[in-house]
């Protein structure tokens, strides 16, 4: 049964201004990929052309013109031109395209031909119509006696075609620009768009009649000098000016566990110079596929480890959205991604063979982001751990310099930078103390103390005591017992600096066990999520319930401390040791809610007073 | 009525006045999580720094919503892409806390704090904590402003606690409405497939799980993220064995291992059972072996204890139909029992196997 016999079946119709308005305002996210498509389309045409006449002496141009005067942009192309069929078959059929169908016959034949070939959806003319209200293509094949066409459009459900006067072989869209698109006629805007799109093209793009095309034509890595290209290429694209390394893409064969295929890859990677403030800065690509740029800043492609690494990848792999300002995240893109990240890996292992103080440049250039790598891959961590550097209460260290310091001991914070009294105790003892307060430092001291049974980790948040060395004087006893009588949880220690003669020191969870068990009392919890903290604060509770109140060492070898020891019990000697309880507390400062405060005030106070009478 | 939170409108909102303002740094807080999404599966450390990055920004805007914010998905970290429950629950409860506070009376994403949670205690001890589960979600359906998303897996907890409670009509029913409730986004689809085809292939209804996955495979694919896509391959592949069909199962799994080279994260039950299983059928019980161990290494000693429990329990059974010694695994099985608030059924358990019952119950649900 065909269509016209079956009244169930219907054809689809399209509505152009509509489709119009979907392309412009959802499709594309920028109105400059009219440009690209429009050169694309032309660059296939020249392709045609050379494939379809085999003619040796035909050179393929592209002339790109602004006329301010009567507003319009015309990308003119010396390729293979229309014939009347072509107009009707491709040019006026969404979704048809010459140059898809031209790639598929070519494929089995001149795969190497087909491979240049960029278009695929017969949409890109389309795109024309963001940027023009009316749009004028002016062509004429090549195939003999063709005549000169001349096909307008307003973007309407119409078009128009008729012959004209003869115009050489080609074909010129000429592009009246729209009110809201005024700025392609800037010569500069145009001359950058061209610039991004078409760099790589091997077709030569002139603007304005100038005399030098304004792409590059081949991408660095074709260039006679690839090296000082590439150098040039990142100081261009990316402001970077002196990488530390770059590492070439090449074909890459991927292991697919029971078969493996061949990546066909261009490009490079490399390393700038120095780390930044935000570990999201770099990791990114320039995508291009066969020579036309399709992105910038594509984050997928790379390991998300090497967020120290930018470059730039050719993979006609690689499939576009049909925007082709995206990609498709399909299996090619993984496998992509797989054969990207072998190459670096096995450049970075290069480089930290060959050059080591490369190398250690890199690390330490991008301490941050290496560790959280090294602290996953055991191979890695090796040739980092002793690089890569801490910050530190003395600035930035490595392990391996900072453990002469420290008799293999790696004392450490969570918190940046701890508290006031684990610095002063890490300072006390003659240590420096590192930040681990970023995610990857203490998984990575870890790995590195494990390694090593002589290094010794101590997290002085929480541990700080292990600073502390007990001691068993009796001449402390009488202290001792006073502040036991007054249920003060005390212990007689020694530690650094010995000027400190006590400090009080909580648990790590003793703030927030607090807090929660105020919240809890006061209803500040919708019902039943109270019953799950109050089951987990309980929990947390019992592990320290003893000491939820602070223990408050006193340094033995202090010589306040000293003295105190020897005097007896009476107010003077009772109200300085109250004193100084009083200023450990408010020393350790978080613990403390407002009348906590005014109490150790008034006890301050009160021991003063005392200490006056006497 | 369910109250609504436009937790989408606050970050746009933020994100569109950044733009206004130029303001690189605050265009960064607005869009990290987005970052850190895409990192989630195949780099969860690498997430964790991005929202640690999140976090630090924050702090320095003096943005206590998204400090708040940035926190939340560190615990969604935790509990489902890094494997330590432990931390995420430790997180779930500070951050619970701290919401309660004045300034954050109308902080959009309030429900989803809540909701890790929950979720952290649906996977801590789902039996245990049964009656609090339930009046939570509950409660937060009524009381509590919740986004779509939120209130999509507030329904699958339903499922899944149904599905943990042996009430598999109920499950079943209840992730149909999960279902329908997530056409909004791929990502949902495919983790409500995930539950479905769970329950069709431990009833042993093989069409139907197959076709779950074949769905599941698409909306991954649609949501870019790899899990499903192997899980898809992992169910095929284990049908097909199951039916003989070893030509199609062996093609399969190659597609599993093909995709699964890229996943960071740490595995389902689901999708262990399933390998185990496929395994097995082909005699190969040292590799079920290898992949018990592999998953209780994964959970051990990081605060999942019912999982804990359950991997121990397949490991014993799977010594006994390898003609294996039991009793030291019997013995660390009854001491993961007892981190249990109900034990009683799996002590029931662990007694069928020391009578030498090495059955499994719907195939290691």
């Amino acid at each position: 049964m065909t269509e016209q016999q079956d009244p169930n079946k219907h054809e689809f119709q399209i509505y152009l201004p509509g489709l119009l308005k979907v392309l412009a305002e959802s499709l594309y996210s920028t109105k400059k990929v009219a440009i690209r498509e429009l050169i694309q389309n032309a660059h296939d045409s020249c392709v045609r052309r050379r494939v379809e006449t085999k003619q040796a002496s035909y050179k393929p141009r592209i002339d790109v013109s602004i006329d301010e005067e009567n507003n319009t942009v015309t990308i003119k192309d010396n390729g293979s031109g229309l014939t009347k069929e072509d107009v009707r078959t491709y040019l006026s059929t969404i979704g048809r395209s010459y140059t898809r169908q031209l790639g598929e016959n070519l494929s089995i034949f001149n795969p190497d031909e087909a491979s240049q070939l960029i278009g695929q959806f017969g949409m890109g003319f389309l795109s024309a119509f963001l940027v023009a209200s009316e749009v004028v293509l002016t062509t004429r094949s090549y195939k003999e006696g063709s005549p000169t066409l001349q096909w307008r459009s307003n973007g309407d459900v119409h078009y128009e075609l008729n012959e004209v006067v003869e115009e050489p072989v080609g074909t010129s869209v000429e592009l009246h620009i729209k009110p809201n698109a005024t700025f392609m006629l800037n010569e500069g805007i145009l001359s950058d768009t061209i610039a991004q799109y078409a760099d790589f093209l091997p077709i030569p793009v002139y603007l304005n009649g100038g005399f030098y095309p304004i792409n590059a034509q081949r991408p660095p890595w074709e260039a006679l000098d690839p090296k000082q290209a590439t150098q040039d290429y990142i100081q261009r694209v990316f402001r970077v000016s002196s990488p530390l390394a770059v590492i070439e893409l090449n074909d890459q064969i991927v292991d697919l566990g029971h078969d493996s295929m061949t990546i066909p890859l261009e490009g490079f990677v490399f390393i700038p110079p120095g780390s930044v403030a935000s570990v999201q800065e770099y990791g990114d690509m320039n995508v291009y596929i066969r020579r036309m740029f399709i992105c910038e800043r594509q984050r997928d492609l790379l390991p998300s480890w090497a967020r120290f690494v930018r470059g730039v990848v050719d993979c006609t792999y690689l499939q576009p959205t049909a925007s082709r300002e995206e990609l498709h995240q399909d299996d090619n893109f993984m496998f992509i991604q797989q054969a990207i990240e072998e190459q670096l890996l096995k450049g970075l292992r290069q480089i930290a063979d060959d050059d080591p103080t490369k190398w250690k440049q890199i690390v330490r250039g991008h301490a941050d982001v290496i560790m959280g790598w090294a602290v996953q891959d055991n191979e890695f961590f090796e040739q980092v751990a002793d690089i890569v550097t801490f910050r530190t209460t003395r600035g930035q260290i490595s392990l391996r310099d900072y453990l002469k310091e420290t008799d293999n001991k790696i004392y450490y914070v969570t918190r940046q930078m701890g508290s006031l009294q684990e610095r002063l105790l890490g300072e006390g003892h003659g240590v420096p103390v590192i930040d681990a307060s970023w995610f990857a430092v203490t998984p990575f001291l870890k790995k590195y103390a494990n390694r090593d049974s002589n290094v010794e980790l101590v997290q002085l948040d929480g541990e700080s005591n292990q600073l502390m060395r007990p001691i068993d004087d009796e001449r402390f006893d009488k202290i001792a017992e006073f502040f036991q009588r007054r249920e003060i949880k005390a212990r007689i220690v020694t530690f650094k600096p010995e000027d400190v003669p006590g400090i009080v020191i909580y648990p790590k969870d003793a703030e927030f066990i607090m807090e929660t068990r105020s919240a809890l009392d006061s209803d500040e919890l919708p019902g039943p999520l109270a019953g799950l903290v109050n089951d987990y604060v309980n929990r947390l509770s019992q592990e320290h319930e003893d000491d939820l109140d602070g223990t408050f060492y006193i340094n033995a070898s202090n010589e306040l401390i000293i003295k105190l020891a020897k005097l007896d019990p009476g107010t003077g000697r009772d109200s300085a040791l109250m004193l100084i309880y009083q200023m450990a507390k408010l020393f350790s400062g978080r613990m403390l809610d407002n009348l906590q405060i005014t109490e150790a005030f008034r006890d301050a106070g009160s021991a003063i007073d005392k200490l006056l009478e006497d | 009525m369910a109250l609504e939170s436009d937790i989408w409108g606050w970050i746009d909102d933020y994100y569109r006045s950044a733009l206004l303002e130029r303001n690189a740094t605050k265009i960064r807080l607005a869009t990290l999580h987005y970052d850190a999404w895409k990192q989630f599966e195949h780099d969860p450390d690498a997430a964790l720094a991005t929202l640690d990055e999140g976090m630090a920004i924050a702090k320095k805007l003096s943005e206590p919503w998204w400090q708040i914010y940035y926190t939340y998905w560190r615990t969604e970290a935790f509990v489902f892409y890094v494997g330590d429950l432990n931390r995420g629950l430790d997180n779930a409860v500070r951050t619970a806390v701290e919401i309660r506070k004045p300034e954050y009376d109308r902080f959009p994403a309030k429900g989803r704090v809540y909701r890790v949670l929950l979720d952290s205690y649906v996977f801590r001890d789902p039996i245990g904590y049964e009656d609090k589960i339930r009046d939570t979600i509950q409660t937060m359906e009524q009381d509590i402003p919740l986004d779509l998303d939120t209130r999509c897996l507030l329904q699958a907890r339903r499922s899944q606690m149904a599905n943990i409670l042996h009430q598999y009509d109920k499950a079943e029913s209840e992730a149909q409405v999960y279902l329908s409730m997530s056409q909004h986004s791929a990502f949902r689809l495919m983790h409500a497939y995930e539950i479905l085809a769970d329950l069709a292939y431990r009833a042993e209804n093989y069409d139907r799980a197959v076709g779950y996955a074949e769905e599941m495979d698409e909306q991954s694919r649609r949501s870019r993220k790899k899990s499903g896509i192997v899980v898809g391959y992992e169910i095929r592949a284990t049908i097909a064995r199951i039916r003989g069909d070893e030509e199609n199962a062996v093609k399969f799994y190659r597609q599993k291992l093909a995709h699964e080279a890229s996943l960071g994260t740490k595995r389902g039950s689901f999708s262990y059972d399933l390998m185990c299983r496929f395994h097995e059928l082909a005699g190969e019980t040292d590799k079920s072996w290898q992949l018990r161990e592999r998953q209780l290494s994964e959970i051990e000693g990081k605060g999942f204890f019912h999982s804990e429990v359950w991997v121990r329990i397949l490991r014993c059974r799977l010594l006994g139909r390898m003609g294996k010694p039991l009793n030291e695994e019997i013995t660390a099985t009854r001491k993961a029992i007892s981190n249990l608030l109900k034990p009683d059924t799996f002590i029931e358990k662990v007694k069928r196997i020391e009578s030498g019952d090495y059955t499994e119950d719907r195939h290691g649900g």
